[in-house]
């Protein structure tokens, strides 16, 4: 009997560290009523539909056109950042410069800044008549209210996911693995390939998954510069607020369940990388 | 002389971490940098790999005549052993000692089967055939520094460093390490200098020390040598326990405790000195024989170990320590609380 | 989601030995192309804000507040973030006590959980709230019964924003409080401190500014969000608009002047929580350097 009660986490002692129950309870009911229970209904509602019914929403070709958009664009969102904000990661960490302090701190702008703010100084800034749009145009390149609009967005918005996962990483590289690298023989290229990279690996993929996920959700910062022509410029998350505007429940719904899930697998990726990157750094 | 280091100085910010030091590393020896941190023995060791910049203008370094002193450690073909391994965690055993050789410039580049001929032949040499595919987190500390140590070796290099190689390891795996490391060295004979702060060790596996203190070199010489003729009072210090009194030197005999000694060193001296005394050159008896000797009574005995260590009492209150060999012990009959003689047979004056 | 905004550890550039260090050339070409991205991307649209807002001078830039449904706006993101933060405080401290403080089955599940709102769309947020207290919804009815309204309304709003700015607080905490252990608690206990005299004796000054820290995060997201808010908010002038609702409202009208007025006011803010943030971060590195190396000696 000792012993199971021992083992029991739940069961009250004498010397313990007091509030379990309090908090534990606290936590769970927040989170089941803010959280929890209103995702649930997302499901149920789903649930309503018929499989045909479901089936029909997000395979119209309107909606497939949003999702190869909000995909595709967001994958090379994520990759233009995997390059600049592994540069920008390097440059932050391994070099001093004056300023550097400034932009570190500057690099969280895209979390602090609200989405809409971002949204319209993205599009006055790329617009035909824009500081960047003009010139942007003189040489035959439409930017904003383009699908070329859309990935710039997605590019602000994930740089610092990339940034923020490699800083720690490249910092915690000991200068011992990249001295014994050179000791060996290999020339900065091959340290860099062989050595450095391999070695950030984990922490690489993390952030390119979170920029990936956060712009395939992302709302904000898109909907000004993108102009939302159907089957062009319309991301999944636009087409879910105009069929609710169009009282189209089940629409949006089924569209929603669509990135919920796509949601939870990047959730799932992620935390299995980051279980990855642990089981290496020991 | 495989390496001759000639005036070298190096400072980071204002601290001046080596000055001015010299030594040559000849062909073929196992040599220890010896010296408490902060000695500036691991910046040496880094100098010599190309791992730190020498200051600009301030000495040189030659590798076998030639000057690399503006050479990068890549292209240096050294063998460097880190105190933490800094094995590639990513790597298997196998890619770890493989990866000097993969990295040559293509045409010096040996095919494929050649570099797994090469790696296994090393992880044979280190005795971790078997573990090729083992991952570094895998293998215990002793196993990862074979891992490096092969890894190292694998480049053919004109001379081996390895920086506290032992340090990270347990009281048991140092020791036997160490023995292999020695066994290794004469099966190879590549030149190869060690960094250690311990003494035991330089002295156990080192054909020369090096024994250094803040950015400079006391003395240089073969174990015995610096034992047992030590140049200056930090060697003397560094080297084992020793008792320090404060003497005065007339000519070539010094006077300290109350005692006159001769100092056979064919030097002469005048003033204030420091005398050195280790435990072991203490000769003790019951009674006054005739030597000089310091009249003190027996405080403590330690009398198990392969000699019995003395805590002993001078008359001015002073504590001293001496070790007998067992049979001299038995035959002195001595317990605590008698009063006994300690003539020293030999003196180290500075 | 794992990651997004957590504190940023990375320390300053460390020395260079020859070995770990680029070719001047390498150096300066990899910070051009770093500054250069980033001034492309980051500071050019923070300049174009202010540069829009005050087009036209800056009689024209004030009279942009001069406008009640401005006034409104504002009060309705400074009523959500008050209500929003607080609560998420709460929140998050019984959270990460709960989480780091005991040991018990489904903890890590619980971790993943909390972050759950970070992987959610903004737009999806919004949705759910819909579908459980909009007219079609579950608890649709019954509400239009009893005459209250909850999608299209200020609790709307608010209920999307607590989800949005949920996980903050709590998981700026864990990391922290995990590595500060258990230790220190355990000895208030024995000196016969009780539950809510450790918390606030012990527990808190140690996770003060980890704790400051989210809600400056919680505070600016509050405040910003735009996606979710969007869906339940119905967008009434001068009732359901909050301060980014209003940008898009004013932008949309081609209020230029005004919306970029409005939008300055939000990129203050933003600076200002990165400014803070800043501050902040060098504080919780301090302490959580500390309490590993507590951890160490002990």
């Amino acid at each position: 009997m000792a012993t199971i009660a021992r083992s029991n986490p739940f069961k009250r002692r004498p010397g313990r560290i007091p509030g379990f129950g309090l908090t534990l309870g606290i936590t769970l009911s927040y989170l089941s009523l803010i959280v929890l229970i209103p995702l649930l209904g997302l499901f149920i509602k789903t649930a309503e539909l018929t499989w045909s019914e479901f089936w029909g929403t997000i395979t119209d070709a309107r909606v497939l056109a949003s999702f190869k958009l909000s995909l595709g664009g967001s994958l090379i969102a994520a990759l233009v950042n995997l390059v600049f904000g592994f540069i920008v990661a390097w440059v932050l960490v391994r070099y001093s410069f004056p300023g550097r302090k400034i932009v570190d701190a500057l690099v969280d702008l895209p979390f602090a800044m609200p989405t809409a703010v971002s949204g319209i100084a993205l599009t006055a800034l790329y617009a035909q008549n824009g500081w960047l749009g003009g010139p942007l145009e003189g040489v035959g390149i439409k930017a904003a209210f383009s699908r070329m609009g859309v990935i710039i967005a997605l590019i602000f918005i994930g740089l610092p996911f990339v940034v923020r996962t490699l800083q720690p990483a490249l910092a915690d590289l000991e200068a011992e693995i990249e001295e014994a690298a050179a000791s060996l023989g290999a020339n900065r290229i091959q340290t860099l390939r062989r050595v450095i990279i391999p070695a950030v690996l984990p922490a690489v993929l993390t952030g390119f998954a979170l920029a990936f996920a956060r712009a395939v959700g992302e709302y904000g910062s898109v909907v000004f510069i993108s102009g939302n022509m159907p089957m062009r410029t319309e991301i999944t998350p636009l087409l879910i607020i105009t069929k609710l505007e169009q009282f189209d429940y089940a629409g949006a719904t089924a569209i929603a369940v669509v990135l919920l899930v796509f949601s939870f697998i990047m959730l799932l990726s992620i935390n299995i990388l980051q279980l990855w990157s642990t089981a290496r750094s020991r | 002389m495989s390496i001759q280091i000639r005036n070298v100085t190096k400072t980071f910010g204002s601290f001046r971490a080596l000055d001015d030091v010299s030594a040559d590393i000849p062909t073929g020896e196992l040599v220890a940098l010896l010296g408490p941190s902060g000695s500036g023995k691991t910046t040496l060791l880094r100098l010599i790999a190309g791992l730190e910049d020498l200051d600009p203008g301030q000495g040189s370094i030659r590798y076998y005549e030639e000057d690399i002193t503006g050479t990068p450690v890549r292209k240096r073909r050294v063998g460097f052993v880190f105190q933490h391994y800094a094995l590639f965690r990513h790597m298997s055993v196998f890619e770890n000692v493989a990866f000097g050789l993969k990295v040559l410039p293509r045409d010096k580049r040996p095919a494929k089967p050649q570099i797994k001929n090469r790696v296994h032949e090393l992880l044979r040499l280190v005795q971790l055939d078997g573990l090729a595919g083992r991952f570094p987190s895998q293998l215990s500390g002793g196993q990862r520094q074979r891992v490096a140590l092969a890894r190292a070796l694998a480049v053919e290099p004109r001379v081996l460093l390895l920086d506290e190689p032992f340090g990270a390891l347990d009281a048991k795996v140092r020791a036997e390490l160490r023995q292999w490391i020695r066994h290794l060295h004469e099966e190879l004979r590549i030149t190869s200098v060690f960094v250690t702060h311990d003494q035991d060790e330089a002295m156990e596996i080192a054909d020369r020390v090096v024994v250094m203190s803040q950015g400079r070199i006391e003395q240089i010489g073969s174990p015995a040598e610096v034992y047992h003729t030590p140049k200056t009072a930090f060697v003397v210090n560094f080297l084992g326990q020793v008792n320090t009194f404060d003497g005065r030197a007339n000519g070539r005999v010094i006077e300290f405790a109350g005692i006159r000694v001769d100092v056979a060193d064919g030097r002469d001296r005048d003033g204030d000195v420091r005398v050195f005394v280790r435990p072991h050159e203490f000769e003790l008896s019951r009674t006054a024989n005739g030597t000089p000797g310091l009249t003190a009574t027996i405080l403590r005995i330690y009398a198990a170990g392969s000699v019995a260590r003395l805590d002993l009492q001078l008359t001015d209150g002073r504590l001293i320590t001496a070790h007998v060999p067992q049979d001299r012990f038995a035959a002195l009959y001595a317990s605590n609380g008698d009063r006994v003689f300690a003539s020293p047979r030999r003196v180290h004056v500075f | 989601m794992a990651g997004t905004v957590s504190i940023n550890l990375a320390s300053g550039s460390r020395a260079q030995a020859p070995a770990t260090r680029d070719a001047p050339i390498v150096r300066w070409t990899l910070i051009a192309i770093a500054l250069g991205f980033l001034a492309l991307f980051l500071v050019l649209p923070l300049v174009v804000i202010f540069a829009e807002a005050f087009r036209e001078g800056i009689g024209a830039y004030f009279a942009s507040f001069n406008d009640p449904d401005a006034l409104a706006a504002i009060k309705l993101t400074l009523l959500t973030a008050a209500i929003a933060v607080p609560v998420n405080v709460v929140f998050g401290v019984c959270a990460a006590w709960a989480i780091t403080k005991f040991k018990f089955p489904g903890r890590s599940l619980l971790v993943t959980l909390i972050d759950l709102p970070f992987a959610v769309s903004p737009v999806v947020a919004g949705l759910i709230f819909v579908l459980v207290f909009g007219l079609q919804g579950w608890l649709g009815p019954w509400l239009a019964e009893h005459d209250i309204k909850v999608i299209f309304a200020v609790p709307g709003i608010v209920l999307a924003t607590l989800f949005i700015t949920f996980p903050f607080v709590a998981r700026e905490l864990i990391p922290l409080m995990e590595e500060q252990g258990t230790e220190e608690e355990q000895a208030a206990m024995t000196l016969g401190a009780r539950g809510w005299t450790i918390f606030r004796r012990v527990t808190l000054p140690n996770i003060r500014w980890a704790l400051l820290y989210g809600v400056i995060l919680c505070n600016a997201r509050a405040m910003g969000e735009f996606g979710a808010v969007s869906v339940v908010s119905g967008h009434i002038r001068g009732e359901t608009n909050t301060l980014p609702l209003h940008v898009e409202i004013l932008y949309n009208e081609y209020s230029f002047v005004a919306a970029f007025a409005t939008a300055s006011l939000l990129a203050v803010l933003a600076i200002v929580t990165l400014v803070l943030k800043s501050l902040v971060e060098y504080r919780v590195r301090r302490q959580i350097a500390r309490a590993a190396i507590g951890e160490e000696s002990s």
